[in-house]
């Protein structure tokens, strides 16, 4: 599946979203690290989308598409939150999980 | 302007370069959003085709044994062959002059479409198909040069408003997942400041890749500097061969399908796309095989040129140096012809995101200014202004889809009415929605194009036999997809309707007084 990078992606900006203490006012999704521990995962997870952004869609599309698919994850995340901000927040281990599974099978 | 600080500044330009422009950058962003789908649109609209796929080699030479019986004489052919989203052979071909000079040039020949397995000519309705939204993007359905003249104005207003909306934003970080609903006048900026700041690369790179695209157009004096004729340059940077006058002596042309062959095997597997062949059946003749652009971000592609007499390869464009290459790139970066399935969709929700962001800013203008018991001239203009792009728009686009289907299929001049039924649709929509108040045309303008889009599925089912039941059996990609599109878009219109509907939140913050904002009547009667 050509979307893992965006997966990733997605599960980077939760955390980084969890990462702003203004985005932990609401109940706080299961799994979360505290702001230092989410600001880190973020960038971790940021750059395993780039990784695999890069060997999905070869050197020259790898920056179009981890881009683009981060700016989309951004707005979805973003959009989720506004209305559900525990659930959108919380989706980034299944994100982070489906995105592996995919890496594997 | 309130202050004297770069902010305020940075502020005010963005304010206007944006309202100035906005409406019609609404329109080039939604039209340009769909042109990413034009190959597909336009075999939507063409439900009476289904060709299967076939190799680019065997549909050059159908299409070559078709013309050697129709045109065998001709002075150029030019082939576009299918791929993977388009399925029918196109061709463009030109008669010979008459060598009498005092003799009418020869009539320009419509496009021919075949199918490229058996080189039959294929028959079909007449529509412009995805080639309407994309023209229209950059063209604006003015008069050539005018429309690109002013679709490159927005696009430079496009930019300004761009580089000064982030040097305004003073929050970029702190505000970066921040939208809030129900806020009045904050929601409005949190929905312009996500969707501008999150695709803020994609934006920044479509308007200047979209500017760069005709900086020919825009800017000739290098050219003209340098250059006798703008043909020279042409020829120096793309390679390409002035016309050679035919030597009279009949020579067969060469099986065509080996130079496919020969050409994509030289690019290591890359795919033919196009075929330009000078002088067919003369000893002069050439055929020019050109690279497809899905194999490269560059899309001006490669090319090789064989002797059309006796299949030698005769020259390859030359390689291309950094500027050529650079401007491939951009070009391919904006159009996105590289882009598979899961690209092309991220490009789609990206020029979604921009036409958002439009969007939004132009209701922000609104929302800023909406007080006070009588509305000054300019909001209502700018309200009114704000219902017939972003609300009528949408209705005018379903109404060009449905018009496709309903139009008779073999009724003569029916392109130009699918045409004329968008614009119709599109102003008309508009100018009825002056008798409404504004509350109220918003929400019925949003419910006419959410219904309009709702019944283009329903509309194909009934007229043609690859309705949604039919493509769920039958497996049809395209067809389910174009359905299940309309129908999301449908409901984000009806959610729009609804939200409109609703009483806005009473806002009770105190707000101070603003000094009073000057009419923007005569800018804008230039914009609209």
């Amino acid at each position: 599946m050509p979307l893992e990078a965006g997966l990733f992606a997605y599960a980077a900006m939760a955390n980084l979203a969890l990462a702003n203490p203004r985005h932990r006012k609401a109940p706080l999704p299961p799994v979360t690290f505290d702001t230092r521990g989410a600001r880190a995962m973020g960038i971790a997870l940021l750059a395993i989308s780039i990784l695999f952004a890069f060997t999905r869609f070869g050197a020259y599309q790898g920056a179009v598409a981890w881009i683009g698919m981060t700016s989309i994850a951004g707005v979805a995340l973003v959009l989720l939150m506004s209305r559900w901000p525990r659930l959108a927040l919380g989706l980034w281990l299944p994100a982070t999980a489906i995105a592996a599974l995919c890496l594997i099978g | 302007m309130k202050g004297n600080g770069v902010r305020q500044s940075m502020a005010w330009i963005h304010g206007w370069l944006g309202l100035i422009a906005g409406w019609i950058l609404f329109a080039m962003f939604l039209t340009g959003t769909a042109s990413y789908f034009r190959p597909e649109i336009t075999r939507w609209m063409q439900p009476e085709l289904a060709a299967t796929p076939v190799s680019p080699d065997r549909a050059a030479q159908s299409a070559v044994d078709h013309l050697q019986a129709i045109s065998p004489d001709d002075e150029l052919w030019s082939l576009f062959l299918p791929d993977d989203r388009t399925h029918a052979t196109r061709i463009f071909s030109r008669a010979r002059a008459n060598p009498d000079p005092d003799a009418p040039p020869p009539p320009r020949r419509p496009e021919l479409r075949l199918d490229p397995a058996t080189g039959q000519p294929l028959t079909a309705r007449e529509t412009k198909g995805g080639e309407h939204f994309y023209r229209f993007h950059f063209q604006l359905q003015i008069p050539h040069p005018w429309g690109r003249w002013l679709a490159g104005l927005c696009a430079i207003f496009m930019l300004g408003a761009i580089i000064s909306g982030v040097i305004t934003h003073k929050r970029i970080f702190v505000d970066f997942f921040m939208l809030r609903w129900n806020k009045g006048q904050r929601s409005w900026l949190d929905a312009h400041n996500v969707s501008a700041v999150l695709a803020l690369p994609f934006h920044a790179m479509i308007t200047y890749t979209g500017l760069i695209t005709l900086v020919l157009m825009y800017m000739p004096w290098p050219i003209t500097a340098n250059y006798a004729e703008p043909a020279a340059f042409h020829a120096e940077a793309f390679g390409e061969d002035p016309e050679v006058e035919p030597s009279g002596r009949h020579v067969p042309l060469v099986p065509i399908a080996p130079l496919v062959r020969a050409a994509s095997a030289e690019w290591q597997g890359g795919r033919a796309s196009r075929v330009f062949i000078h002088n067919p059946n003369d000893a002069t003749a050439t055929v020019t095989i050109v690279r497809h652009g899905a194999d490269t971000l560059n899309a001006r592609s490669a090319s090789i040129t064989y002797s059309g007499a006796d299949g030698r390869r005769l020259s390859a464009s030359p390689a291309q140096g950094a500027g050529l290459a650079t401007a491939g790139v951009m070009l391919g970066l904006h159009v996105g012809w590289f882009a598979g399935p899961a690209l092309r969709w991220t490009y789609f929700l990206l020029g979604l995101t921009g036409t958002t962001m439009v969007g939004t800013g132009l209701l922000l203008w609104t929302a800023k200014r909406r007080k006070g018991a009588t509305p000054f001239f300019g909001f209502r203009l700018v309200e009114r202004l704000n219902i017939g792009a972003i609300a009528c728009l949408p209705a005018g686009m379903a109404a060009f889809l449905l018009a496709n289907r309903l139009i008779p299929a073999n009724m003569a001049g029916r392109a130009d009415m699918e045409v004329a039924a968008m614009f119709w649709t599109w102003f008309g929509l508009a100018a009825l929605s002056l008798l409404r108040p504004a509350r109220r045309a918003w929400t019925q303008c949003l419910t006419i194009a959410a219904v309009a889009f709702a019944a283009v599925p329903l509309v194909n089912a009934l007229t043609t036999d690859r309705g949604l039941p039919e493509s769920l059996v039958t497996g049809d990609g395209l067809f389910i997809g174009f359905d299940l599109a309309m129908i999301a878009i449908a409901t984000l219109l009806g959610f729009g309707a609804w939200r409109a509907s609703r009483v806005p939140a009473v806002i009770t913050r105190k707000r101070t007084a603003r000094p009073p904002v000057l009419s923007p009547a005569p800018e804008m009667a230039d914009a609209a």
